[in-house]
């Protein structure tokens, strides 16, 4: 891995505790030295995620670190099982339980027939190895094996990857849900994982689509297919176009034709920004400026919507790479620390939507946030989404407002 | 009682190690040393940092305030890779460090958090090994969070690491440090009357507070006659300097007591040959008044101190001078300097139980079945309407006697009807 100057990529183990901290009625504990899990609440809070779950550190000492003790997880988790309502524990390791071998797999093996009724899981996979993606991907794929069940056929869908790694995820599968609601008139079974209970993720298979949203879910996705027959959608939805050619593809998928008079309304309030921002951008090239050029860094899911929406509005196109070293693509490069910051002095007189510490590098605000990790406080849970109708007009808003920096 | 059966009593008490939780589970817990190591590197001036760990240490340590607001020179991170667990990362380290001495580091610490502590990895011999070609003073600070429970020895070791950056300079009559007193307190507030009476008798002041001081201030530490040790952080750089250096130390910050208080001002008189000659004659008279008056009221009542009133133990062994007596005891950490004070706790008759407390809501219900009478330190859930001291931040901006009036002043305020009828 080597020297860093700002942040490294996340580890899976982050991944994993990040993705498990939005679920409704579970605890996550951590085997770990504590410090750990007060900063990883301490980060999550500062993103505005506020609803989690439990989240327990069991701590860790020389003592236990040299033979090996687990007798702090078993008294942890039997006080969190006595203390609360948890229906579900999730086991996580740390770097040094890791290092030292702790077998987690047989932890929990041990600790759940003392527990019926709770499903206690271990996820164990390397920290020291492994980046968030892998991590949020082995999650999400984790709790579909060991959580999900049958449940009871419905019109209902599922939305598999809404996880607290990405900026405004809360606001974007409530666009999602609005969307499926008003086109097809569907309502969610189990929002995965950021509005998800044990319960909802209990029942996943009894639904009648899963829509993925990010490529870590498609393993979950896969599964879920292989073992219940739900099937599966892939796509996130950017811009006008974008969104409508979304809906229009989920409509043939699962043959079903979208409400006109929904689409109508949408496609109109879209359309108005459209011509306000081509009014403010035709008069800015008018008065002399140089053409907008947007360059954005985020997730690859999230990047490659973002640049196809800008091209559709007609921005120049900029510099586009992606911060998950596993979504690396020809047209979506991950880059390392260095590239990036060779690449910033190119990118002077872009509109850059970026990651705090890429913003923060390049002298600019943290208005533009598109990844984490943030630089500032943000903690409304409120804010406007990135995809779909809505996420179209906030997109446009936002360019606008870069516009008139600019005239 | 039978809910703090598992906790040490003070009497067991040898290092943190002996220290348990009152409650099996952290939630949220304490921060890592390392969080108040890299927090004071990136306040000094001059001073760069390499945090040497795990990604999660790596990134964690990146929102830290101070290190996230890049006030003062680099602060890097060097992640360890599987390989590097097994093989060791000496050879990367070292191009790191060569790579931030190339950039123009003053001086670079090497935080190294658990897992090259796990490991073994010898960040000591390195520095060694590689100081004679690197420009900026290379330091060595160790803070895995496994030997440890809360955050005060990351600024405990960080500061004992800075005594590498002191030259032999001989040290000159009339200089005094102030370790650890933050000199915009000292604007802001009314001022330690010790300070007053140095400045007055001529004495050469400095402030060492992280963030207005300097590598070089630190260069020249060792010009001083005198350390007043103003924090917790502070007393192991002190004795170091004691060490290496014979430079007498006084540490006031742990001072309640109107006896402490005159023991330690007539230390300073002695060293420095100065005369306080009754500058704090008055409120002297005030504390040793309301000292007689705590003693006979509350004396003999039982008392627990909390979260988060960090160094526990001082203001344990006051109040046991006073007849009070302690029931359970918070403390984050146990170093050397405490047993001086957990002596003369045991010496009082009394041995209470210690403990972390690292899950404030069901601490809480331990705590509230505990027959006590008065709480010392924050206690959001208390019950039963028992007399408790929330808020005790004002007590630490004061010194000598007015501290002692403000801590007996709010004993007296916080027990309420119930003063002398508990």
């Amino acid at each position: 891995m080597g020297l860093y100057k700002h942040r490294p990529e996340p580890s899976g183990s982050m991944g994993a505790l990040w993705t498990l901290s939005t679920i409704k009625n579970a605890a996550v504990l951590e085997f770990g030295a504590m410090g750990h899990m007060v900063d990883a609440r301490i980060t999550l809070e500062k993103a505005g995620i506020c609803r989690t779950c439990g989240m327990f550190s069991t701590h860790i000492d020389d003592i236990d670190i040299t033979l090996g003790g687990v007798e702090r997880v078993k008294a942890s988790v039997d006080y969190i099982l006595k203390n609360s309502c948890a229906q579900a524990v999730f086991l996580l390791p740390s770097a040094v339980p890791e290092i030292i071998g702790t077998d987690f797999a047989a932890l929990a093996e041990e600790l759940r027939p003392a527990y019926p009724g709770t499903d206690i899981i271990d996820f164990n996979f390397s920290g020291l190895t492994t980046a968030l993606n892998k991590g949020v991907e082995e999650t999400l794929l984790t709790l579909a094996r060991r959580l999900a069940g049958p449940g009871e056929k419905s019109r209902s869908y599922n939305i598999i990857g809404s996880c607290a790694d990405f900026v405004r995820f809360y606001a974007d599968a409530e666009e999602i849900v609005r969307i499926m609601r008003g086109a097809f008139h569907m309502e969610p079974g189990c929002i995965l994982t950021s509005s998800a209970s044990v319960d909802d993720i209990k029942k996943m298979g009894g639904a009648s689509l899963n829509i993925v949203i990010r490529k870590e879910g498609l393993a979950a996705a896969e599964y879920l297919e292989e073992k219940f027959g739900v099937p599966y959608y892939f796509g996130r939805p950017y811009g006008l176009k974008g969104t409508m050619e979304w809906i229009r593809s989920l409509g043939d998928f699962i043959g079903a034709s979208p409400d006109g008079g929904f689409l109508a309304d949408e496609y109109a309030e879209c359309d108005r920004n459209y011509d306000m921002f081509h009014k403010l951008y035709r008069r800015t090239k008018f008065y002399g400026s140089a053409p907008l050029r947007l360059s954005a860094s985020s997730h690859s899911d999230v990047v490659g919507g973002i640049a196809s929406f800008a091209d559709e509005l007609g921005f120049e196109k900029g510099r586009f790479w992606c911060v998950d070293s596993g979504g690396s693509s020809r047209e979506i490069p991950f880059l390392s620390e260095a590239e990036w910051e060779n690449l910033l002095p190119d990118l002077t007189g872009d509109v850059l939507m970026a990651s705090g510490d890429v913003l923060a590098a390049s002298g600019r605000d943290q208005g533009l946030l598109l990844s984490h990790p943030h630089g500032l406080w943000s903690i409304c849970p409120y804010d406007a989404p990135f995809v779909g109708f809505r996420g179209t007009v906030n997109l446009i808003c936002t360019w606008v407002g870069e516009i008139q920096k600019r005239s | 009682m039978d809910n703090i059966a598992h906790l040490n009593r003070l009497s067991k008490i040898n290092s943190s190690k002996s220290i348990r939780f009152l409650t099996p589970v952290a939630h949220p817990g304490s921060h890592c040393p390392m969080h108040s190591a890299i927090s004071i590197a990136a306040s000094i001036k001059g001073i760069s940092s390499i945090v040497v760990g795990a990604r999660e240490c790596a990134y964690y340590s990146r929102g830290v305030p101070n290190v996230a607001d890049f006030v003062n020179g680099f602060h890097w991170t060097y992640v360890m890779d599987s390989n590097e667990v097994v093989f060791g990362c000496r050879d990367g380290l070292i191009k790191a460090v060569r790579e931030l001495d190339a950039a123009g580091a003053e001086a670079v610490a090497l935080i190294s958090t658990c897992v090259p502590e796990i490991i073994g990895e010898d960040i000591d011999g390195l520095i060694k090994e590689i100081q004679p070609e690197i420009k900026a003073k290379l330091l060595c600070v160790k803070v895995p969070q496994f030997n440890c429970n809360g955050s005060a020895t990351g600024g405990l070791f960080f500061y004992e690491s800075l005594i590498s950056l002191m030259n032999e300079t001989g040290s000159k009559p009339g200089v005094v440090n102030l370790l650890g007193y933050d000199p915009a307190a000292f604007r802001r507030a009314c001022p330690p009357k010790l300070i007053t009476l140095l400045r007055e008798s001529g004495a050469d002041v400095r402030f060492y507070y992280a963030s207005e001081a300097s590598v070089s201030d630190y260069a020249r530490a060792s010009e001083a006659c005198l350390n007043l040790v103003f924090s917790i952080h502070n007393i192991g750089l002190a004795k170091r300097m004691e060490e290496r250096f014979g430079i007498p130390y006084v540490v006031v910050h742990d001072l309640y007591g109107v006896k402490d208080w005159d023991a330690a001002i007539g230390v300073v008189e002695k060293i420095l040959n100065i005369s306080a000659a009754g500058r704090f004659a008055a409120e002297r008279e005030r504390a040793l008044a309301l000292e007689g008056e705590v003693s006979e009221k509350l004396g003999g009542r039982d008392f627990i101190m909390t979260f988060p009133y960090r160094d526990t133990l001082p203001l344990a062994a006051y109040l046991c001078d006073l007849g009070l007596k302690p029931l359970l005891i918070h403390a984050d950490e146990y170093c050397p300097h405490n047993d001086v004070w957990a002596r003369r706790i045991l010496k009082s008759g009394s041995d209470p139980y210690v403990c972390h407390m690292v899950n404030e809501k069901a601490d809480a219900e331990i705590l509230n079945d505990l027959p006590f009478h008065i709480c010392v330190g924050k206690f959001k859930y208390i019950s039963g309407g028992r007399p408790c001291m929330q808020d005790m931040s004002d007590i630490l901006l004061k010194y000598e006697y007015s501290r002692t009036e403000e801590l007996l002043d709010m004993l007296i305020r916080c027990a309420g009807d119930s003063y002398g009828t508990l």
